[in-house]
C-alpha cells in the first residue's frame, strides 16, 4: 500500500514538472457556448497552432457566460498574462448600450490581437408567405401587415438586425421580435410557420432552407453574398438600409509586451491564411476570413453602437 | 438507406474506432458516476482530443462518453443516494433503498440492463426512422412544447411523498430558482440581488450537488451509516435479479425507452425530464405501486431506460435538422462541423458512409457500455464497503472540483453550498427536496414557451388549442390530474373504511 | 477504555472531553412541528418574495406577458398551499388531534453544523490561498479528525488522494484552481 502511494504521489510531481516546462501555452478563452460559431473556429484555430509556431500553443476554452466570463477575464489576469479573450460586437455595441451595469471594463483594458472571421447575417422567410426578396418584405409592410421576426436571444445582434432593418423602412411599429433559445429553434419557428421572418447566420438557416421551409430573402451585408449557397442574394446597404456583419475579436490584457502581440497577429494570420483553415470556414462555416487593422475594429463597434442607439425602442422597451 | 451500410460497416469497423468509443464508455461510465461531474463537462473536457481524429473516431469517442454517462450517473445513485447526473435523480428513489436492502449489485445491473436497452431502442430509432420522427418532431411549435412542460408538471403529484401540499411548495420554490439570471424573453436580470454572476442562471448541476451530495454528506451528522472497518459483507448479494423480477422489468423498459425517444427528438427537454416522466407513468399503472420509493425494479429499470432512450433521440434533430437537443449534443455538433459535417438531411446522401457509420456505430457503443458495465458492476459495487472517514472527503472534493469546473468559478461552488444548506433545512422541516429539482428541470423551458406562445397569438389563450398536437397533451394532463385525484381519493376512503 | 485513556493523556482527555459533550446534547432533543413551522416559514418567504420581486425584475411595455407575471404566479400558488397547510395544522391544534411533530436532537444539529463549517472553511481557503489543492488537504484533515479516525493509513489514503484529484483536474483536465 505505502509503496502504492509513493508511486502515486511521484505521478503527481513528474506530472506537475512536465507541465512547467512545457511550450508556451496561450490560453484563449471564449465566453460563449462550447457548440457556438465562435468556440469552433476557436477550436480549430488551437489545433493548428503547432503547425505555425514553436513557442506559443493556442488552448482554446470556452466558459458560457458572456459579460460575466469577461468581467471575471479582466480582474483575473494582468499584462503579460498568456492570456487571450474573446469579445465581439454583441459585449461592446450592445451590451455595453443595453445593461452597462454588467460591463466592469472597457475597451482601453485591452490589447487587440486579430480579428477571425465575419459572418454575414441573412432574413429568411416562411416559405409560404410569398416574400422573395428586399422589396417584397416592404410591399408586405406596407400592407399593413404585422410581422414577427424569430431571433437567437432577445437583444442579440440578430434581433438589432431586424430591427434596424424593418424600421429603416419606416415600419417599426409592425415589429415583433420573438426570442429563441438557439438559432437552430429560430429557424424551425419560420419554417413551420410560427414566425414570418428570421434572422441568422447563413450556415445555421442552410438545412432548414434546403428542405425547402424557408427562402432567404437578404443579407445584412453592402453588397449581394458572392459565393456559397445564398451566392446573389440581394444586401440591404444596396438599398442604403443599416447592417453590420458579425465579427470576434481577440485580445490579451491592456499593457502585454507589443512584441508578444505581434507574434500572436502573426500567427493567427497564418492560421487563417492556411488553405484548409479558408476551405473550412468559406466551404463548411460560411464565413470570411476578415483580419482586420485595429482603426476598422473600432468603426465596427461604432456602427453597431449606433444602430443599438436608433433602434433600441424596437428591441429593447 | 441500405446502399450505405456495407461502407458504413466498412468506415466503422476498424480498431481505432472500437479503441476510442471503449475508451469513451470508460471514461464516461466513471465521470457519471462521480457526483459532481456531469456528462458535458466531461464532453466539454474531452473534446479537444477529437479535433486531430477524423469524424467517425471522434463522434465514436464522444458518443462512448455520452451513452456511458446516462448509465453511470445511477452508479453514485445508487450506491451513495446521490445522483452522479441530474438525470439519475428519479433512479435514486429506488436505487438507494434497494441497496440499503443489501441488494446493492441487482441495483446496479437492473441499471445497466435498463440503460442498454434504452439506448440500443433509441439507436434504432435512430437508424431506422430518423427522418420520419424529425419531420414529425419539427411540427411540434412553442405552444405544444409548453403543454408538454405543463404535462411534465402533473409529475410533481407522484413525487411529493405523503403530502402535496408540501411538494407543489417545494416544486414552486424550484420553478422561482430557476427564474434567476437572465429573463428568456428580454434578457434583462431577474432576482439577480446585485451579483453580476446570477445573470447566468444556476446551472442544474451545481444546484444538484448542493441538494443531494453535500446535503447527504450532512446526514453524516446523523450517525447512522458511520463504519470504522471495511466491510465487505455489507454487500450481500451475487447481483442475483429473479426471474419474476426480470419479467417485470420488460414492460417498464419498453414504455420508458419509448417516452425517452419521445421526450429526446423534443429539442431543449432533456434525459431529466424523460426519466421523471417515465418513472411517473410507470408508477401509474405499475400493479406494485407500494414498492416505488422502497426498491421498486420497474422503478430502477424505468428511470434508467428513459434517460438512456434519450441519448439515441437526440441525435434525430441534430442529424437530420441540425438541431442539437441538448448541451452535450451541441457540442457534438461543433465536432462534427469541425471535420466539415454540416448536420442535415442531405448528408445522409452526401455522406451516408459517415453518418450511418456514426448510427450504427451507437448500437456498439451501448454494448461495450454493457460489457463495460458488466465488469464495473462488481467494482462500483465496492464503493459502499469503502469506510465513510474515507468515502465522505472524497466525496466532497470530488463535488467542489465538479461544481467550480462547470463555470471554472468558484462563486458556483458557494452556490452549491447555499442549496445544500436549503436541502439541510428542508430535511428538518420534513419537505421533500426531489419538486425542487423537477421544478429546476422545467422551469426556464415551461415559462419561456409559455411567454413565447402568449406574444406570438398576441396575448390570446387560443393558440394553446391550434393544434392536434396540443389537444393531445391537454388530454394526457387533464387524464394525469384526474388519475392522481382518483388514487387520493381512494387512498382517503381506504384509511376512512381502516378507521371505521 | 484503552491505555492511552487510562494514563489520561492529552488526546484521551479530549477524547473523554468530547464523549461528554456529545452525551449532554445527545440527551437534548427538541419536538418541532415539521408542517406547521415549514407552512410558516413558506408563507413567510412566499409574502417576502411578492415584495421583493417588482424591485428585481424591470418590465418592459412592449411585454404581452411580463418578466413578473411567472414568479408572481408561482408565490401565490405557494402562499396558498403554505396557508392551506398552516390552516389543517390549526384546526387540528384546536381539535386536540395530533399534528405532525418531529423530534431535533440537538447532537445531531450541531454536528451537521460542524460538517457545514468545515465546508465553508474548505471553500474560502480555496478561494484564499487559489490552491484547490490546500483547501481539499484542509477539508480532509478537519473531516478525518471530525470521524475522530485514529488510523495514520486513513489519513495518508485521504490525502493522497485530494492531492490526486487536484492533479487530475489541473493538468488532465486543464482546470486551473
Amino acid at each position: 500500500m505505502k509503496k502504492l502511494l509513493t508511486l502515486a504521489l511521484a505521478i503527481a510531481l513528474c506530472l506537475s514538472c512536465v507541465s512547467a516546462f512545457a511550450a508556451e501555452s496561450w490560453k484563449v478563452t471564449c465566453p460563449w457556448a462550447p457548440s457556438g460559431v465562435a468556440a469552433m473556429v476557436s477550436q480549430k484555430a488551437a489545433a493548428m497552432s503547432t503547425t505555425y509556431s514553436d513557442d506559443i500553443v493556442l488552448v482554446a476554452d470556452a466558459i458560457k457566460g458572456d459579460a460575466a466570463t469577461v468581467n471575471s477575464w479582466v480582474t483575473q489576469y494582468e499584462a503579460g498574462d498568456p492570456e487571450l479573450v474573446f469579445a465581439g460586437e454583441g459585449l461592446f455595441g450592445i451590451t455595453i448600450l443595453l445593461d452597462p451595469d454588467r460591463i466592469q471594463f472597457t475597451y482601453d483594458d485591452f490589447a487587440y490581437v486579430e480579428n477571425l472571421y465575419s459572418s454575414v447575417f441573412v432574413m429568411s422567410t416562411d416559405a409560404n408567405l410569398g416574400i422573395e426578396n428586399i422589396e417584397g418584405l416592404k410591399a408586405y409592410l406596407e400592407a399593413g401587415n404585422e410581422i414577427s421576426v424569430a431571433c437567437n436571444g432577445a437583444t442579440g445582434s440578430e434581433a438589432f438586425l431586424a430591427a434596424a432593418l424593418i424600421g429603416a423602412m419606416g415600419y417599426g411599429e409592425q415589429l415583433t421580435i420573438i426570442p429563441y433559445e438557439s438559432a437552430g429553434e429560430a429557424a424551425q419557428a419560420v419554417a413551420r410557420g410560427e414566425t414570418n421572418l428570421a434572422v441568422s447566420h447563413q450556415s445555421q438557416i442552410l438545412e432548414t432552407y434546403n428542405q425547402g421551409g424557408v427562402k432567404v430573402i437578404c443579407a445584412f451585408d453592402g453588397e449581394p453574398i458572392a459565393q456559397g449557397p445564398f451566392a446573389g442574394v440581394e444586401g440591404v446597404g444596396q438599398y442604403g438600409y443599416p447592417y453590420f456583419r458579425n465579427r470576434c475579436f481577440i485580445f490579451a490584457k491592456a499593457g502585454t509586451d507589443a512584441a508578444k502581440i505581434e507574434e500572436l497577429k502573426k500567427l493567427y494570420d497564418d492560421i487563417l491564411a492556411d488553405e484548409e483553415m479558408v476551405t473550412w470556414l468559406h466551404d463548411d462555416m460560411l464565413l470570411e476570413v476578415d483580419p482586420m487593422a485595429e482603426e476598422d475594429v473600432k468603426a465596427h463597434i461604432d456602427n453597431v453602437q449606433a444602430i443599438v442607439n436608433e433602434y433600441y425602442d424596437l428591441v429593447a422597451e | 438507406m441500405l446502399q450505405y451500410i456495407v461502407p458504413a460497416l466498412q468506415n466503422l469497423f476498424h480498431v481505432e474506432n472500437f479503441i476510442w468509443l471503449n475508451l469513451g464508455v470508460f471514461i464516461g461510465s466513471v465521470f457519471a458516476a462521480v457526483p459532481g461531474l456531469t456528462v458535458i463537462l466531461c464532453i466539454i473536457l474531452f473534446l479537444p482530443f477529437t479535433y486531430q481524429m477524423t469524424a467517425i473516431p471522434g463522434m465514436m469517442f464522444l458518443l462512448g462518453i455520452y451513452c456511458a454517462g446516462g448509465y453511470g450517473g445511477s452508479v453514485s445513485a445508487i450506491l451513495i443516494n446521490t445522483p452522479g447526473t441530474p438525470h439519475a435523480a428519479a433512479t435514486m428513489l429506488d436505487g438507494y433503498p434497494m441497496n440499503k436492502q443489501g441488494r446493492t449489485k441487482a441495483a446496479l445491473k437492473i441499471a445497466l440492463y435498463a440503460s442498454t436497452f434504452g439506448g440500443i431502442f433509441s439507436a434504432l430509432m435512430l437508424l431506422f426512422l430518423a427522418p420520419q420522427v424529425a419531420k414529425l418532431a419539427a411540427m411540434l411549435g412553442t405552444a405544444e412544447y409548453f403543454l408538454v412542460c405543463l404535462f411534465g408538471l402533473t409529475i410533481i403529484a407522484g413525487i411529493s411523498g405523503d403530502s402535496m401540499l408540501k411538494g407543489i411548495i417545494a416544486a414552486c420554490l424550484g420553478l422561482l430558482i430557476s427564474c434567476i439570471g437572465s429573463d428568456p424573453m428580454t434578457s434583462r436580470a431577474r432576482l439577480n440581488f446585485g451579483m453580476d454572476r446570477m445573470y447566468l442562471g444556476l446551472d442544474l448541476a451545481i444546484c444538484l450537488i448542493g441538494l443531494f451530495a453535500l446535503s447527504q454528506v450532512l446526514t453524516k451528522a446523523e450517525g447512522k451509516e458511520e463504519r470504522m472497518v471495511l466491510d465487505t459483507s455489507r454487500i450481500k448479494d451475487g447481483g442475483e435479479i429473479t426471474k419474476s423480477e426480470r419479467k417485470r422489468m420488460i414492460l417498464p423498459m419498453f414504455m420508458s425507452s419509448l417516452i425517452g425517444t419521445i421526450i429526446g427528438i423534443i429539442p431543449g427537454t432533456g434525459a431529466s425530464m424523460a426519466s421523471w416522466f417515465s418513472y411517473d407513468r410507470v408508477r401509474a399503472i405499475s400493479k406494485h405501486k407500494e414498492e416505488f420509493g422502497h426498491g421498486s425494479v420497474e422503478g430502477i429499470a424505468a428511470a434508467e431506460s428513459a434517460n438512456n432512450a434519450v441519448t439515441g433521440a437526440t441525435l434525430i434533430p441534430l442529424l437530420t435538422l441540425g438541431i442539437p437537443g441538448d448541451g452535450c449534443v451541441a457540442i457534438m455538433l461543433s465536432a462534427l462541423m469541425i471535420n466539415g459535417l454540416n448536420p442535415g438531411l442531405s448528408l445522409f446522401t452526401t455522406q451516408g458512409d459517415i453518418m450511418y457509420a456514426i448510427m450504427i456505430g451507437l448500437i456498439f457503443v451501448n454494448l461495450f457500455m454493457f460489457l463495460q458495465g458488466r465488469f464495473l458492476t462488481n467494482l462500483f459495487a465496492k464503493v459502499v464497503s469503502v469506510p465513510q472517514e474515507i468515502l465522505t472527503p472524497i466525496i466532497v472534493i470530488f463535488c467542489f472540483a465538479g461544481a467550480y469546473s462547470v463555470n471554472k468559478s468558484y462563486f458556483d461552488v458557494g452556490v452549491a453550498l447555499a442549496f445544500c444548506a436549503i436541502a439541510w433545512i428542508l430535511r428538518k422541516i420534513d419537505f421533500p427536496a426531489v419538486p425542487i429539482l423537477l421544478g429546476l428541470v422545467l422551469g426556464r423551458m415551461t415559462e419561456t414557451n409559455f411567454r413565447r406562445a402568449l406574444q406570438l397569438s398576441k396575448g390570446s389563450p387560443s393558440i394553446f388549442f391550434s393544434s392536434p398536437f396540443c389537444f393531445i397533451f391537454i388530454a394526457l394532463t387533464v387524464l394525469a390530474v384526474a388519475s392522481v385525484l382518483m388514487s387520493r381519493f381512494k387512498e382517503r376512503r381506504k384509511s376512512a373504511d381502516a378507521k371505521e | 477504555m484503552d491505555n492511552q485513556a487510562k494514563r489520561g493523556g492529552p488526546l484521551a482527555r479530549v477524547d473523554r472531553w468530547l464523549d461528554e459533550t456529545g452525551a449532554k446534547l445527545r440527551q437534548k432533543e427538541m419536538a418541532v412541528p415539521t408542517d406547521l413551522l415549514g407552512g410558516v416559514l413558506f408563507l413567510i418567504f412566499g409574502v417576502a418574495m411578492l415584495f421583493i420581486i417588482p424591485s428585481q425584475i424591470e418590465v418592459g411595455k412592449k411585454e404581452v406577458v411580463t418578466g413578473r407575471a411567472f414568479p408572481n404566479l408561482l408565490m401565490y400558488v405557494l402562499i396558498a398551499c403554505s396557508a392551506a397547510l398552516v390552516i389543517t395544522q390549526v384546526v387540528k391544534l384546536i381539535r386536540h388531534q395530533p399534528i405532525k411533530v418531529t423530534k431535533i436532537n440537538l447532537l445531531v444539529e450541531v454536528r451537521a453544523l460542524l460538517i457545514f463549517l468545515f465546508m465553508l472553511i474548505y471553500f474560502f481557503v480555496c478561494q484564499w490561498t487559489n490552491n484547490f489543492a490546500v483547501g481539499s488537504c484542509v477539508f480532509a484533515l478537519l473531516m478525518l479528525l471530525f470521524f475522530r479516525c485514529k488510523k495514520p493509513l486513513y489519513y495518508a489514503v485521504v490525502l493522497v488522494a485530494a492531492v490526486l484529484i487536484w492533479v487530475a483536474f489541473r493538468f488532465g483536465l486543464n482546470v486551473n484552481f
